[in-house]
């Protein structure tokens, strides 16, 4: 039975998209038959993240509106096995995203995939409520200030009283956070919230800690997401983080923007599988 | 440009329209001078709602006065919002002689909440208001827990009454809501008639009410208010103070005003005379 989950925040620019994108790529990588959805209609940009935006044709409001089959509209990605993207609209809005279509749409999808990977649009409007109200998993992405912090709060008690799992009554949305652009340095120099600070206010179990670093712009320039990257700590923190979600148990490692050098970069890797 | 001159001579710059109103005999005309005679603010209110289920039925009016015998000073002069969520789709009663009927007994109509379109003109007829759409909050299954959506409040677990039932002012509630799940920010918790007990934090941005104590067994960040109903004996108590605001009774504190003595400690607020005296817990 497919998984729906919804990646969001509330706060603007904290790295929902970058972490939808490397999320799915790396569900899929796991062997996950997964399709990521853009839900930012307007201002639409996963398919830029996800480096197909000259092959879109159709496009999630397209299907709802049934002006276009689902398979006219999911791209094939062409580096990951099973991973597949559905963009939005750019010349829409969200007033565009009709309860019964999105529906309709993630019924069918959930009969061919294992797992859809809901990317939110920033705020608690229409849009986001509309990104979440299917899931049945959230990741509440978080960046280490006050306001990132406060708007997920905010966030996690609509997914906690919103979703159609809390309407029904069923078991709530399975919700984790994931910290990203941690910065080493200013946490140490204060400047920064430290993780243990962060949970203790937003109270849920901790996905990942993804280090703020040079590569996730070079990602989205080459619309590649970082989850692919070798060479990048980010890329290796989304990975513990995919992990984590499929069920390891693997050690939070808070590292600096680049790993040290090839020979570390090895042994945390080793360290990581025996785990 | 030119500058107008209004028909009275007096050259009033550039935007005034060429042909200005005189005032009538009588009205004003100085009102843009004087100094600031009133200003509009936004409140947060917390009020009685009256969820309508037989309007119509002649032992209505005997029957509220029963419920407001139960707990006189409670429901004395206050303002009252009717619910008509159960009873959108039926005719309205006459609005005017239904507000008078509740003035009788010393309750204040001031709207109406959740009607159709029949309820909300029978509602501005009679002069009362329209409260924005809401739609109480559903009892989880879980006996222990009881859990607010945004801007909603929770009901004590108490079997469903259709009047609402407060503890008498200087009880302690009779009844207490339990709220087991951390309190988020933009969250209402309102535990009607009885104490509020929170075993999870509660954020900043969140907010508890109750007409009894509020007790918070972990970190408090949000805003609490105690004693809401005018029950001055009522505490606040919690295990890390960090809120933004409490009030007991209506008297309130903000978090600048607290002394950073007490600041993540584990206190109980209480109100003696007019002031909010916080001492720490054994």
């Amino acid at each position: 039975m497919a998984r729906v989950i919804v990646i969001t925040s509330g706060k603007g620019g904290v790295g929902k998209t970058t972490t939808a994108a490397a999320f799915a790529a790396g569900l899929a990588r796991e062997g996950n038959k997964t399709v990521v959805i853009d839900f930012d209609v307007g201002l639409r940009n996963l398919d830029l993240i996800m480096g197909c935006e000259r092959r879109v044709v159709f496009d999630f409001i397209d299907v709802i509106n049934g002006a276009a089959r689902l398979n006219q509209a999911l791209i094939r990605d062409k580096r990951v096995d099973g991973l597949y993207v559905l963009p939005t609209s750019q010349t829409r809005d969200k007033d565009a995203l009709k309860m019964e279509g999105v529906e309709q749409v993630i019924g069918e999808l959930r009969r061919d995939f294992d797992y859809i990977v809901c990317d939110s649009p920033a705020g608690i409007e229409h849009g986001a409520q509309a990104a979440m109200y299917l899931a049945d998993e959230a990741v509440v992405v978080t960046n280490p200030e006050v306001s990132s912090v406060r708007d997920s709060d905010r966030m996690i008690g609509i997914l906690t009283s919103k979703s159609r799992r809390a309407e029904r009554n069923e078991e709530p949305i399975k919700q984790h956070v994931l910290i990203t652009r941690y910065d080493l340095d200013r946490v140490s120099r204060g400047e920064m919230l430290k993780v243990e600070d962060i949970l203790e206010m937003l109270a849920l179990p901790l996905l990942g800690v993804i280090p703020e670093s040079r590569s996730v712009l070079q990602a989205s320039n080459t619309g590649t997401p970082v989850i692919l990257d070798d060479a990048s700590s980010a890329g290796l923190a989304y990975r513990d983080a995919v992990g984590r979600f499929l069920g390891e148990q693997l050690e939070y490692r808070i590292v600096g923007d680049q790993p040290k050098g090839l020979l570390d970069g090895l042994f945390n890797r080793l360290w990581r599988r025996s785990a | 440009m030119l500058a107008a001159v209004n028909s009275a001579g007096v050259n009033r710059g550039l935007s005034t329209p060429a042909t200005a109103i005189q005032p009538a005999a009588g009205e004003v005309d100085d009102v843009d001078d004087c100094p600031e005679l009133f200003q509009v603010r936004g409140h947060l209110y917390n009020l009685v709602t009256l969820r309508l289920i037989e309007p119509e039925d002649h032992r209505f009016f005997p029957q509220l006065q029963n419920a407001i015998a139960r707990a006189p000073e409670f429901f004395r002069h206050a303002p009252v919002v009717l619910d008509a969520t159960a009873v959108a789709g039926r005719p309205p009663p006459n609005m005017a002689e239904f507000a008078r009927r509740l003035r009788q007994q010393r309750l204040v109509p001031v709207g109406v909440q959740n009607g159709d379109e029949a309820w909300t003109q029978a509602a501005l007829n009679a002069g009362l208001g329209l409260f924005p759409p809401g739609r109480p909050a559903e009892m989880l299954r879980r006996q222990d827990t009881a859990q607010a959506g945004p801007q909603e409040a929770a009901r004590p677990v108490a079997p469903p009454d259709p009047a609402v039932q407060p503890a008498p002012a200087g009880e302690g509630g009779k009844v207490a809501t339990v709220v087991t799940e951390p309190v988020r920010a933009g969250q209402q918790i309102h535990a009607r008639g009885g104490d509020l007990v929170v075993l999870a934090p509660v954020s900043p941005g969140a907010e508890l009410l109750a007409e009894g104590h509020v007790h918070v067994y972990s970190s408090l960040r949000g805003r609490a208010h105690a004693g809401i109903g005018g029950n001055h004996d009522a505490r606040i108590f919690c295990n890390s103070m960090h809120a933004q605001l409490v009030s007991i009774a209506g008297l309130y504190l903000v978090n600048a005003e607290i002394d950073e003595r007490w600041l993540g400690k584990r206190v109980q607020i209480r109100c003696v005379d007019e002031t909010i005296v916080m001492e720490a817990l054994p």
